[in-house]
């Protein structure tokens, strides 16, 4: 008997192993989009609604069977649902009347605990985030100066769960503001703790010269002389909230963009006053505490700040003063100032040439406005033409920063441009080459619309 | 996905090895430099070209193929020459 042996040489048994792999890879690169002809067919504009282990069916027959000659409209003169929801019918169907005294005697939280035995329960903060959407879904309440919001809403704070206020450590309340603000919907959060320069960050006074000051005062509020903000309030919250960066085209976006702050503000503000702490608002956004709180970086951007993260898409970049003790965040490098100087694409960009195409400078570009005194001045920085700036809001879109994640190329540049400025006007040019940037708002029609248009990246912390 | 493609790329780059190992072909370091250099190109190409598909940037995604594909092919095809004519010359 002759004993059995290959007759494929090593060469062509890594020859083979070599071509498996090409293969391998070739298709584990090319993902299937469809699995047969009915996938193809069920394509609407070319994009799948369903992945494809998901089949679609017949209209009006879905898993759940139906006998359509027996279901009927629900008829609310008749009878209305009994549910446990209410104490309305408990008196007449005993399990209703069960189910709400054992929710009464605590049920919900003895639940918890005896899945999660070292649960505390519900403290003040869990209250203060549940209760700050009622601010939001009151019908866009705006809080006043003091963060109420007047008959609009009332907020509940720790005393009517007859807890006492919050009490953590300056980290802790960080992190927990951070937490519940994310919630909220706000992206990024930062601190700047109010000093003699600092304050100088907050307006002087109202358009009617009512000045803003810090007094000796415990409750902020509206005096005959003054708006009064009380010395305890040590430190600016500081929140941004999202433009959706989908669109890349305005002004949808940003019209969107005020909505969803709006909504935000409110909720922060109730949930702040939810754990027993001062919440002063002061009107309007302010990107110098932005950049002090280090969740922007000042750029050409001018009326936003651009952060690396999400370039000009931040909408709202709000400050709330407290009392709250709280870790200050530092401003940040992360290379966008020094980018701005060789880009300049959303001043190339702007419709109506109101936005500097010059280097940063301590007095204003245009000679109109520098006559005019129509500038903050004591800083070197990039200045818009107010004269000029009609809000059309483009600039948004064209940042360099604006770039997702999925493709690898934005973050080498992100990077790359953080340590050396060698490669910065390389960068721009391959930037306005690649046709990055706004798009033309019909194409979006056609798109694959994120929930709220927000890029994946944006959101994701 | 870039644990596939590595994988992938280190069998071909092992299979070549192998291959001109018994056609006699010694590439020399920059030969093999230039050519890695180039598949570095071509995944990090076809990896961009995906991405910027996902984000709906479809002239960017085009471009990409351009700017970075082609050179990486290109190398490749560079370092394969050097290294045939200089061995051809040698023999």
């Amino acid at each position: 008997m002759t004993k059995f042996h290959s007759t494929m040489s090593r060469r062509d048994f890594m020859k083979s192993i070599g071509l498996a792999g090409a293969g391998l890879g070739a298709a584990s690169l090319v993902a299937p989009n469809f699995n047969d002809l009915d996938d193809v067919a069920s394509r609407q504009n070319g994009v799948a609604r369903h992945p494809w282990f998901v089949k679609e069916l017949e209209l009006e027959k879905p898993t759940v069977e139906i006998d359509w000659s027996v279901y009927q409209p629900y008829d609310r003169t008749k009878f209305s649902m009994k549910t446990a929801t209410s104490s309305r019918d408990e008196d007449l169907i005993p399990a209703i009347k069960a189910a709400r005294e054992l929710k009464d005697s605590g049920r919900n939280i003895a639940w918890v605990k005896e899945r999660f035995p070292d649960y505390q329960g519900p403290s003040v903060r869990d209250y203060a985030v549940v209760n700050a959407f009622g601010a939001s879904s009151a019908g866009q309440v705006r809080p006043a100066f003091d963060g109420s919001f007047g008959d609009d809403y009332d907020i509940r704070g720790p005393e009517d769960n007859g807890l006492a206020k919050w009490t953590g450590t300056p980290e802790e309340n960080l992190k927990m503001i951070t937490t519940a603000f994310r919630f909220m919907g706000a992206s990024e959060v930062g601190v700047v703790p109010i000093t003699t320069n600092t304050k100088k960050l907050i307006q002087k006074c109202d358009s009617r010269g009512k000045p803003y000051l810090f007094t000796n005062t415990n409750v902020p509020g509206e005096t005959s002389t003054e708006w009064a903000i009380p010395n305890s309030c040590q430190n600016a919250i500081v929140y941004t909230t999202l433009e959706t960066g989908q669109a890349m085209t305005a002004p949808a976006p940003t019209v969107s963009g005020y909505d969803h702050y709006r909504r935000v503000n409110s909720r922060v503000h109730a949930f702040l006053g939810g754990i027993g702490w001062q919440h002063v608002e002061i009107p309007s956004l302010s990107n110098p505490f932005g950049t002090m709180a280090g969740v922007i970086e000042h750029s050409r951007g001018c009326m936003v700040g651009t952060s690396y993260k999400v370039g000009n898409m931040y909408r709202g970049m709000h400050r709330i003063l407290t009392d709250l003790p709280l870790e200050p965040t530092y401003p940040i490098d992360a290379g966008i100032f020094r980018f701005c100087h060789s880009c300049a694409t959303c001043a190339q960009s702007c419709p109506y040439d109101a936005m500097p195409l010059g280097d940063a400078r301590w007095d204003h570009e245009w000679d109109d406005e520098e006559a005019d005194g129509n500038y903050t001045p004591g800083y070197r920085g990039f200045r818009m033409s107010n004269f000029r700036c009609i809000r059309c809001k483009n600039c948004h879109t064209d940042c360099p920063f604006n770039a997702a994640d999925e493709a690898s190329i934005h973050e080498i540049v992100r990077v790359t441009q953080s340590i050396t400025p060698l490669f910065n006007s390389f960068f721009a040019n391959m930037h306005r080459s690649f046709n990055f940037g706004t798009k033309n708002m019909d194409d979006w029609w056609e798109e694959n619309i994120d929930t709220n248009g927000y890029q994946a990246s944006y959101i994701r912390h | 996905m870039l644990l596939i493609i590595g994988i992938v790329a280190g069998g071909l780059v092992i299979g070549l090895y192998l291959w001109l190992q018994s056609k006699g072909i010694k590439p020399k370091w920059y030969e093999w430099l230039i050519g890695l250099i180039g598949l570095a190109l071509v995944i990090l190409g076809i990896e961009n070209f995906a991405g910027l598909t996902v984000e709906a940037e479809s002239t960017a995604a085009t471009l990409t193929l351009l700017a970075m594909i082609l050179p990486g092919l290109g190398l490749i095809a560079l370092g394969w020459f050097m290294a045939v004519r200089r061995q051809r010359v040698t023999t």
